[in-house]
């Protein structure tokens, strides 16, 4: 039956040409900028997200409250954590490690050009090899600091290139380097992590960095390594309670923040999807206006049909059979629309995927939603459908002997 | 086109209501869309610019470099050698050195971290011209106010930043300190600037013992009219008080204007991007425009060759369908505006009570105008080709048609 009704639909779209086409290149339209729009944002959401270099997932991450959407953690904190705060987390039982990380911002010379840039201190001892894992880090060239690499530095990936330091020259390993009027051998150069912070980071050990710059016994960041996954929460707990009673602050009140690296995202997630359901938002309402075409054209449809809908009830044809046959015929519309804009959507989310990776040094596959995919799929045909609603009841009320006559 | 060609296509139209209303109504949706946006970013580029002309024409704004917002890496910073060094510079008729950092406030149990801004009461007229707000209630800060702290709008409110508005010699905690109010600021119209504290320069001093004579930026009023050659001069008179080489610069100095360009070049992007979306359904409805003309041409294939037979012409048929379009499309332009209107209306509205005030639409005859001829053209355009189909009929066939 669906069969019967879908072949002569199909028929009756052929014969109407370049009206069908109209109507099918509205909803394609509508549906390619949505489908794209879509893919899109959730590649830029990725490449952005990666920006922040998140390696590890069991481990968590403390500092102290303060404006710290604005700049990196540490900068904007009236009441910075301590190194004692950092030992006496690293005495809780469910914690294996707190490594207290300091976030300096430094003056990079090089080529006789200065940079200002981000540097890092690397701790001594075996929370060393840890670090490294959290930060996830390996050495493209030469090698990551050794506790003897006093004197020495290790730079990110950007540094390599000369168009990408701001340098205008490669630096390479035995280069020499002033940070902060310290001279500095570079000791190795990191391999890409597509992330604009580590790719321009400036490692060196713990004592070289506070010698250049003087942050006392404040720390910008602990990294807390926990002994397996599922103690994360209690630590987290732990860690709270710790730092309440050290701080002298209540529950609730808290003026620091004890987050695994994903909820910390949580926040610019939330961010850029508002921003990716406005921009849909935006786009969809070319799908609203491509749907009224399918009204359109369906309404003048049942009017140029009018003797042909006579003479179907005339052989019998019931109310309801002509209702699915213009009902199915706006559903095909919408449907051939949807399966072309698809297509042609995901095309240009790779094509816009593969600009952002060029253009923030990300590497992020385009995000092909398939929930999404079925969705659009689906919906096409009810929106085609739903459109046809009301031109398919007037052809179904149509009474045969006037429809005859006319 | 005569009296007579309009006529008739008008009561064309009338006749065909439903698919008419559609092809208005496809069309009026995406210039509503642009309506709204292209307001909303005149009033943005309106606001940016009045702020340019009353505050920014004769100031630079000297910054240290570092990383996250300006402000708030505190690695390099200026001192009273570089004030001096700077009042020295030709062209030079006011410094204002400020401080600024994150700071803890608490009333009644609630915390917030919010910005803190120090200054000089005596440069209290060039930051305000800054600002560009006024005082709302109480007074501005004085020399040797001590202990007493000039608030940003939003404290005034109840929910914004505490449960419970503040009023006027209510205490503040900041950073453990209890601080009387001496004044609120007016309303900037966003929530980041509204929530800004102010204190004087010396009480910051005597706050922050540590960071004395560290400012963190500083405002100059210049002279208006050699605004790069200052530039130049404050640059060479720091580099030579900071001991720095030239290219190897710790600082930005720029005048105040560049500083807001940047900020709109950003939003002009977002704004232009949003209404590219939007243009994409004014496509959508061309597509839908040419679809209704297509139909009304081969509805009246028979009446085209009766009109052709006594005596139409060409130029009058391609006119009578371009026209019935380009109708619809104006049509649409007008109810397009009206509902822009309304929506900006209330988004406005919605949005100062959020506290955005600085985001209001702005309405100009020429977006009016450019609306209504952008439907028209739409609509006429759309209508072209099938219209001039239309017009090459043959009049022999398309009495014959059937």
């Amino acid at each position: 039956m669906i069969v019967d009704y879908a072949s002569i639909a199909l028929r009756n779209l052929r014969h109407r040409g370049i009206r069908s086409w109209l109507t099918l290149l509205g909803i394609f339209i509508g549906i390619t900028t949505v489908v794209s729009l879509i893919s899109l944002g959730g590649g830029l959401r990725e490449a952005i997200v990666s920006q922040f270099g998140v390696g590890s997932t069991e481990v968590i991450q403390v500092q102290a409250g303060g404006l710290n959407s604005f700049g990196p953690p540490g900068t904007s904190v009236p009441n910075p954590l301590t190194i004692e705060d950092a030992e006496a987390i690293e005495r809780i039982n469910s914690v294996e490690a707190a490594i207290p990380r300091q976030i300096v911002t430094v003056r990079l010379e090089f080529n006789d050009i200065l940079v200002i840039g981000t540097a890092t201190n690397i701790v001594y001892g075996e929370d060393r090899e840890l670090l490294y894992e959290i930060l996830d880090v390996e050495a493209l060239e030469g090698r990551l600091l050794e506790e003897s690499d006093n004197g020495k530095v290790v730079l990110g990936n950007n540094f390599y290139f000369d168009d990408k330091s701001g340098f205008e020259k490669e630096i390479r390993v035995g280069d020499k380097v002033t940070i902060n009027d310290n001279e500095f051998e570079v000791r190795g150069i990191l391999k890409k992590k597509g992330s604009f912070i580590f790719d321009q980071i400036i490692m060196l050990n713990d004592e070289d960095l506070e010698s250049i710059s003087d942050f006392g016994d404040t720390v910008d960041l602990i990294e807390v390594k926990v002994r397996n996954k599922e103690l994360i929460e209690e630590a987290q707990e732990d860690i709270e309670q710790l730092l309440r009673d050290r701080r002298d602050v209540r529950k609730g009140e808290e003026d620091f923040e004890v987050s695994t690296p994903e909820a910390a995202l949580s926040t610019v997630n939330d961010v850029l999807t508002g921003v990716q359901v406005f921009v849909a938002m935006i786009a969809a309402i070319s799908i609203i206006v491509g749907s009224i075409g399918i009204v359109n054209t369906m309404t003048t449809s049942v009017l140029e049909r009018v003797k042909e809908i006579g003479v179907m009830k005339a052989i019998g044809a019931k109310n309801s059979d002509i209702f699915y046959q213009f009902f199915i015929e706006a559903g095909l519309l919408g449907l051939v629309g949807g399966i072309v804009g698809i297509i042609c959507g995901i095309g240009i989310g790779y094509f816009g995927t593969f600009a952002i990776n060029s253009f923030l040094g990300a590497s992020t596959a385009p995000q092909i939603n398939w929930v999404l995919i079925t969705f659009t799929f689906i919906g096409s045909f009810v929106i085609g459908a739903v459109s046809g609603i009301v031109p398919a009841i007037r052809a179904a009320n149509q009474k045969p002997v006037e429809a005859l006559r006319s | 086109m005569n009296k007579e060609l309009i006529k008739y296509s008008l009561k064309h139209m009338a006749h065909r209501k439903a698919r008419s209303f559609l092809t208005i109504f496809s069309i009026f949706i995406g210039i509503a869309t642009i309506f709204i946006f292209v307001s909303f970013g005149q009033g943005l580029f309106d606001y940016v610019n009045e702020l340019k002309s009353t505050s920014g024409a004769d100031k630079l704004m000297i910054i240290p470099k570092g990383i996250g917002a300006p402000g708030l890496d505190s690695t390099f910073y200026f001192t009273e050698e570089d004030i001096e060094a700077i009042e020295e510079a030709t062209g030079v008729y006011e410094v204002a050195p400020m401080y600024s950092k994150a700071a803890e406030v608490e009333n009644d149990r609630v915390k917030k971290f919010v910005f803190l801004i120090a200054y000089d009461p005596e440069d209290s007229r060039l930051v305000r011209e800054v600002f560009n707000i006024g005082i709302d209630e109480g007074r501005e800060l004085r020399s040797g106010d001590d202990q007493k702290v000039l608030l940003g709008y939003n404290y005034k409110l109840d929910d914004k930043i505490f449960p419970d508005g503040l009023t006027l010699n209510d205490n503040l905690e900041v950073q453990g300190e209890d601080l009387r109010i001496v004044g609120f600021f007016e309303a900037v119209g966003n929530p980041q600037d509204d929530s800004n504290i102010y204190i004087t320069n010396g009480f910051f001093e005597e706050l922050y013992p540590n960071s004395s004579k560290k400012y963190n930026q500083i405002i100059v009023r210049v002279d208006a009219d050699n605004i790069p050659q200052v530039i130049n001069r404050v640059e060479s008179e720091l580099r030579e008080s900071r001991d720095i080489e030239e290219g190897k610069e710790d600082f930005f100095v720029a005048s105040f204007e560049e500083l807001l360009e940047q900020f709109t070049q950003a939003l002009d992007y977002i704004v232009y991007f949003v209404i590219f979306i939007a243009l994409i359904s004014v496509v959508v409805s061309a597509v839908n425009t040419a679809n209704t003309t297509i139909t009304s041409v081969l509805e009246r294939v028979k009446e085209i060759g009766v009109m052709k037979a006594i005596g139409a012409k060409n130029a009058d048929v391609f006119s009578v369908f371009v026209f019935e379009s380009g109708f619809l499309g104006f049509v649409a332009g007008l109810v397009g505006i009206f509902v822009g209107v309304v929506v900006t209306g209330i988004a406005g509205a919605l949005l100062d009570s959020l506290g955005w005030g600085f985001l209001s639409p702005h309405y100009s005859w020429e977006l009016f105008l450019g609306c209504i001829l952008f439907a028209t053209l739409t609509g006429a355009v759309s209508g072209i080709i099938p219209a001039w189909r239309a017009s090459k009929i043959r009049p022999v066939r398309a009495l014959r048609y059937e």
